[in-house]
């Protein structure tokens, strides 16, 4: 079983320059009983490690908003912005996708470093016309 | 559809995911609204500028970011989003969270001395 002692020193230093990557692994959770994926990224020179908890009904929900999995992993992963909602006080955050999409992602913590996806939306880039 | 391997949903998995997508919907105009605040809040030019960049940039939960600070997680997301200043101390404890000051260090050159 690993435990989050063990996978925080697992965290590395990157160059600045070095290639974005995200490696894909499989990893268990603290219950040590279910595999969930892991995704290992780079964020401003840091690594940061979540195992991300996918579910069928998680994935068909993103993917009724146009957000596949690796897209919502990638944002939570290097995020421009973060904040947590007013309301609820669930963390969100913003960040541009490759092919220029800006997405707003929202999600919860299940432990200090298992994230629980919520939901996740396209957001106008600053600047784009907004239909009202 | 993604080849992404999934785990099952458990009755209480379901229920809290489902609660957390109906409150989001609620308050999507307001985390839209919230997104542009920090959006610009971090565009700044100045000291808070850099800092709310290198907060974000941080590999640390922002719960845990302002546990450092001595500070409410709420305090540090309306300092985020400039609704709110915080003190010189308070600035410095943030800065040392999120190791602001290691590339302040890096860039910094002694003055030369004038003979």
């Amino acid at each position: 079983m690993r435990n989050n002692r063990s996978l925080d020193a697992l965290l590395l230093r990157t160059r600045q320059d070095s290639p974005v990557a995200i490696f894909p692994v499989e990893a268990y959770n603290n219950a040590g009983t279910q595999k969930t994926q892991q995704t290992v990224g780079r964020e401003g020179g840091h690594v940061a490690y979540f195992n991300f908890q996918w579910t069928d009904e998680i994935v068909e929900h993103l993917a009724e908003h146009g957000v596949e999995p690796e897209e919502f992993e990638e944002v939570v992963s290097y995020p421009d912005r973060r904040g947590l909602s007013r309301s609820s006080k669930r963390p969100c955050c913003w960040g541009e996708l490759p092919d220029g999409r800006s997405l707003i992602c929202v999600y919860e913590f299940i432990d200090d470093i298992t994230i629980l996806p919520v939901t996740a939306y396209e957001v106008p880039m600053p600047g784009d016309e907004v239909e009202l | 559809m993604s080849d992404r391997q999934t785990v099952p949903m458990t009755p209480e998995l379901r229920e809290r995911w489902q609660l957390a997508v109906r409150e989001t919907e609620a308050e999507l105009p307001e985390l839209l609204d919230m997104g542009e605040r920090l959006r610009e809040a971090a565009c700044e030019d100045t000291l808070s500028g850099h800092l709310r960049r290198a907060i974000h940039r941080s590999r640390h939960r922002l719960e845990a970011i302002a546990e450092s600070a001595d500070i409410a997680v709420e305090d540090l997301n309306l300092f985020l989003s400039g609704e709110r200043t915080l003190r010189s101390d308070v600035l410095d404890r943030l800065a040392l969270a999120v190791e602001f000051t290691k590339g302040l260090q890096a860039a910094w050159q002694p003055p030369e001395h004038k003979s």
